[in-house]
């Protein structure tokens, strides 16, 4: 791509991704870290996720104010237009996975209280990096604008939603059969729809860096896997059938 | 997009905004394989285009990329150019404009003309609306004269303004003023058609938004044809966009995808800034 | 920060260089501006003596001396059927000479004297009296008429006792005779009304500048109604309709080159072609209209061509995008527009016509024509040729005269010339 006339306008936009990028990287860390405190009982990382959490809710602000300057003042167009709403989007969709995470690190402090139930915790490590790979995945696809890796991460949701069903049976057995462990696993519970919710936003970014690549929203369903008893449906349909993936950008 | 059969652009549901919610109308100007050239040089390659009636159509480019020649193709201003020669066909109405047996002069009574820089008649603001029909024939009494121009000065917006100075110089109006008895002029003979070359350039903000209004108005009678160096203004004001480049035509379409998701890489490179 | 001092000396030292170039420059402007004074104050100069010199030469032609003087009809000499045949001027000069008392001798040359000093246009006048009212026979009556050029310049102080008797016209006798004359009232001054009533005369007394004034007259109408529609109409050709190629080039050069061609050989070609093979008659307006118009038509093809390209573009564009045909856009817009610029050329030309001589000279306008013309195929005289006549003339009453000839062709310039601003500002205010 040519750089931009008006050099300032380009380094703008290269500055709104840069920091864009960095807030994935610190939302990719917090929820590592909180799947961790988790898995090692380690109060004092669980406390760090809690505490960073509020560097990730300035950078999301931060980013929007840098979007709409640049909307107001530079007037984008097309790919950059694109570029710029992408990157505001993203930003949500990261700040909330970083609450998502710090609410993950709270259930962690708790747990850690009480007693260690390693059979479930492993099941929800296993979850988390799956996860914490989607993440980093679809965020990698951003940064280098890879559009084949935010497809399969984008195609690859059901498995997370798989993880969740079994492991709300799993812990919905376990309550059953020792009522003692009600409390503990209904935390676990809440930090395995969290990771779910983590996964459906990894998928958003997906579909965020499909369209700021083609320019093309994504048609189709998202792949979701049926739900269980009582569970309850969290995608949102699109319309007509899946697009042949094409080369029309740069 | 998806390569179609049928132009998808003409039957594609619209999504933003109600200015481009009306469907397009049907084609007004159909360009085949135009070109223009000034002596031995080429200004025009190849050209082919639709043009749709009751539509504003925005023509941009780089300067020199052929936009304004185009234009001007289309109501044979370039036969006034000394050694200019067009070849290609532009149908029109199921004739071809470019034929030698057609008259250029009652050519540019359908098809009107506006200017960059305003240049009404050093005349009154009446004789200058008057002189089309004048020379045309389209009035047969005073009367009727007098019911073309206010009609005119209306539908061009100014008729408010002047209507106690019908008879003072139409140089004595302000600029963007100037420009919409430019527009009434062009319109008092009904045309078909109206080719702005960069109307708005030489206006301040608020006299281009009133000509942008002016030309929201027309739409809705008259198929319009605009070049502008301004893409903000194309933006705004068309619903049909093409884009040239060194005399060719390098991409057509709606206003709203070719600023949302160009496909041509020069497009974007243009749109976004990337130019030189 | 070590930048700022580094940063104030060079300013300073660039303020410093500024100033210094300011002074020069200063300078050099005020000089320039007493040149352009000096200049005009040169040329000033120039005009100051030119005209002064004209005028003081010419003043004294606008005043003439006549004599009024009692006459007894004697019907013994005047015969009433044919009173043009009475010798008037022996019988006024026999009166005259009685009445002041002077004793003729034997020749009768006192009375041949006192003859000398009025002009025959007396006689004229004594005649179509009588003609008219033949009943005046037998009475005595006053009759007015012009003094002979020579007793006229001896009133007005040119011929003095300065010259020897022998050497001048008027004798010392004569001039005693005017100055009782005039003593009695019977001689006075008055505005030389017959310099612009009259056509051209042998007698410096009885002419005028009339003649001259309407053949000169006649011819500019021959000549702009030949120029201004045929250069004007060759103009518009050439500007908005001809295609630019090499034939159009090569007639641009030489209507450039016949506008600086001397007005001479125009007359040479008057002779060849209106005259020797046109057999058009000599000296007439319509062959002096004709020769002016060749001359007048390469200024006004080219001043009506610069106003033409002086229009700008933007006009012609809205015409012709309007639907008019190039006609109209011609003579509907750009000729109106470019009409300041093309009367402005026009006049000019007329007024460049007006004083040219040499033409003039060749078809044969040099001759003497007496009257006043009122035909465009008699001979005329023009105002140019009227001076050079008037200048080698013998008698020494037309040094005067033409003096003021040149003063009225020079007014008839400023006329014209003052005629084209005004013209040109009125089209321009209108638009």
């Amino acid at each position: 791509m040519n750089q931009h006339t008006v050099k300032a306008y380009g380094d703008e936009l290269n500055q709104l991704t840069a920091e864009v990028v960095r807030m994935g990287g610190l939302a990719e860390a917090q929820v590592a870290d909180a799947i961790e405190s988790v898995a090692r009982r380690d109060v004092a990382l669980a406390r760090a996720v809690v505490e960073r959490d509020a560097r990730l809710d300035a950078l999301h602000r931060d980013i929007e104010k840098k979007s709409i300057r640049l909307i107001a003042l530079r007037q984008p167009v097309a790919s950059d237009l694109r570029r710029t709403l992408g990157a505001m989007k993203l930003a949500s969709d990261l700040e909330r996975t970083g609450d998502l995470a710090k609410n993950i690190a709270k259930r962690a402090l708790i747990l850690a209280e009480g007693e260690p139930m390693q059979l479930l915790t492993r099941s929800i490590e296993r979850m988390g990096r799956l996860v914490s790979t989607r993440l980093r995945d679809v965020l990698d696809a951003y940064t280098a604008s890879e559009i084949e890796r935010a497809l399969s991460v984008w195609s690859t949701d059901d498995e997370v939603d798989e993880h969740y069903n079994a492991l709300f049976r799993e812990l919905l057995t376990y309550m059953m059969g020792d009522p003692r462990t009600i409390t503990a696993c209904t935390h676990l519970l809440f930090m395995a729809k969290n990771l779910e919710r983590i996964g459906d936003h990894a998928t958003n970014i997906a579909e965020t860096v499909h369209y700021e690549i083609t320019g093309e929203e994504m048609l189709g369903e998202r792949p979701k896997a049926v739900p269980g008893p009582g569970e309850e449906q969290t995608s949102t349909p699109h319309i007509s059938t899946p697009p042949p993936s094409d080369s029309t950008a740069d | 997009m998806t390569a179609s059969a049928e132009p998808a652009s003409l039957t594609r549901a619209p999504t933003l905004g109600a200015h481009a919610s009306a469907p397009l109308g049907p084609i007004k100007i159909a360009a085949r394989g135009v070109s223009v050239f000034y002596g031995d040089k080429q200004a025009l390659f190849d050209v082919s285009l639709d043009i749709p009636d009751k539509t504003v159509t925005a023509l941009i480019g780089p300067s020199g990329c052929g936009k304004s020649t185009f234009l001007r193709t289309m109501n044979r201003m370039n036969d006034t150019i000394p050694g200019c020669r067009v070849t290609g066909e532009i149908e029109m109405d199921g004739g071809d404009i470019n034929d030698r047996k057609i008259d250029p002069v009652l050519l540019r009574a359908q098809v009107g003309m506006v200017f960059q820089k305003p240049n009404p008649f050093p005349k009154t603001i009446y004789e200058n609306v008057a002189y089309g029909p004048k020379i045309h024939g389209l009035a047969s009494s005073k009367g009727e004269l007098d019911d073309i121009v206010q009609k005119a000065l209306k539908r061009a917006g100014l008729w408010e303004e002047v209507a106690d100075r019908l008879h003072s110089p139409g140089t004595g109006l302000s600029g963007g003023q100037q420009q919409r008895l430019v527009i009434a002029r062009a319109i008092a003979v009904e045309p078909e058609v109206i080719l702005m070359d960069e109307p708005c350039s030489a206006l301040d903000p608020i006299a281009t938004a009133k000509i942008e209004e002016l030309i929201d108005e027309l739409r809705e009678r008259y198929c319009i044809v605009i070049v502008t160096h301004s893409m903000a203004q194309a933006a705004r004001v068309s619903q049909r966009t093409a884009f040239f480049h060194m005399g060719k035509l390098v991409e057509t379409g709606d206003t709203e995808e070719i600023f949302t998701n160009p496909r041509e890489k020069r497009t974007l490179d243009y749109i976004t800034g990337r130019f030189g | 920060m070590t930048e700022a001092p580094v940063d104030m000396t060079a300013a300073h030292a660039r303020s410093e260089r500024l100033k210094s170039r300011l002074r020069g420059r200063h300078a050099r402007e005020t000089r320039f501006k007493w040149y352009g004074r000096a200049a005009i104050g040169f040329a000033l100069v120039f005009l100051v003596i030119l005209m002064g010199s004209i005028i003081m030469q010419g003043r004294t032609a606008f005043y003439a001396h006549s004599v009024t003087l009692p006459v007894y009809m004697d019907a013994s000499r005047i015969d009433r059927a044919y009173p043009q045949g009475a010798n008037f001027e022996q019988i006024v000069a026999e009166q005259q000479v009685r009445r002041l008392g002077i004793q003729d001798d034997a020749s009768g040359s006192k009375t041949a004297a006192m003859r000398a000093l009025f002009s025959s246009e007396l006689k004229f006048q004594a005649a179509g009296m009588i003609a008219r009212q033949p009943s005046l026979l037998g009475q005595t009556v006053p009759v007015a008429a012009p003094l002979s050029d020579d007793a006229d310049l001896y009133l007005k102080g040119e011929i003095t006792k300065a010259t020897p008797q022998d050497q001048r016209r008027i004798s010392n006798e004569q001039m005693a005779w005017l100055d009782r004359m005039k003593a009695s009232g019977a001689i006075r001054a008055h505005f030389n009304s017959a310099l612009f009533t009259k056509g051209d005369s042998t007698q410096p007394e009885l002419a005028g500048v009339l003649g001259a004034v309407v053949g000169s007259a006649l011819m500019l109408i021959v000549t702009a109604l030949i120029a201004i529609p045929v250069g004007v109409g060759a103009a518009v050709w050439l500007e908005e309709y001809s295609p630019r190629n090499r034939l159009t080039a090569i007639i641009e050069v030489n209507i450039n080159n016949l506008a600086a061609v001397p007005s001479i050989v125009y007359g040479l070609l008057g002779l060849a072609l209106f005259i020797n093979w046109m057999h058009l008659p000599r000296a007439s307006p319509l062959v002096g209209g004709l020769v002016l118009a060749l001359m007048a038509l390469p200024t006004v093809i080219i001043a009506t061509r610069s106003s033409l390209k002086a229009v700008p573009p933007s006009i012609r564009e809205a015409a012709l995008a309007m639907g008019a045909s190039r006609t109209q856009t011609v003579f509907g817009h750009v000729l109106p527009l470019a009409m300041p610029g093309v009367m402005t050329g026009a006049i000019i030309a007329m007024a460049h016509a007006l004083g040219e001589t040499a033409p003039l000279l060749l078809i044969g306008m040099i001759s003497f024509v007496p009257g006043v013309p009122h035909a465009l195929d008699e001979p005329v005289g023009a105002l140019p040729s009227l001076i050079y006549i008037w200048e080698n003339a013998s008698e020494r009453a037309f040094h005067e005269r033409t003096a003021a000839a040149i003063l009225v062709l020079l007014a008839f310039m400023i006329v014209m010339n003052a005629a084209a601003i005004l013209l040109r500002r009125r089209f321009e205010r209108r638009w």
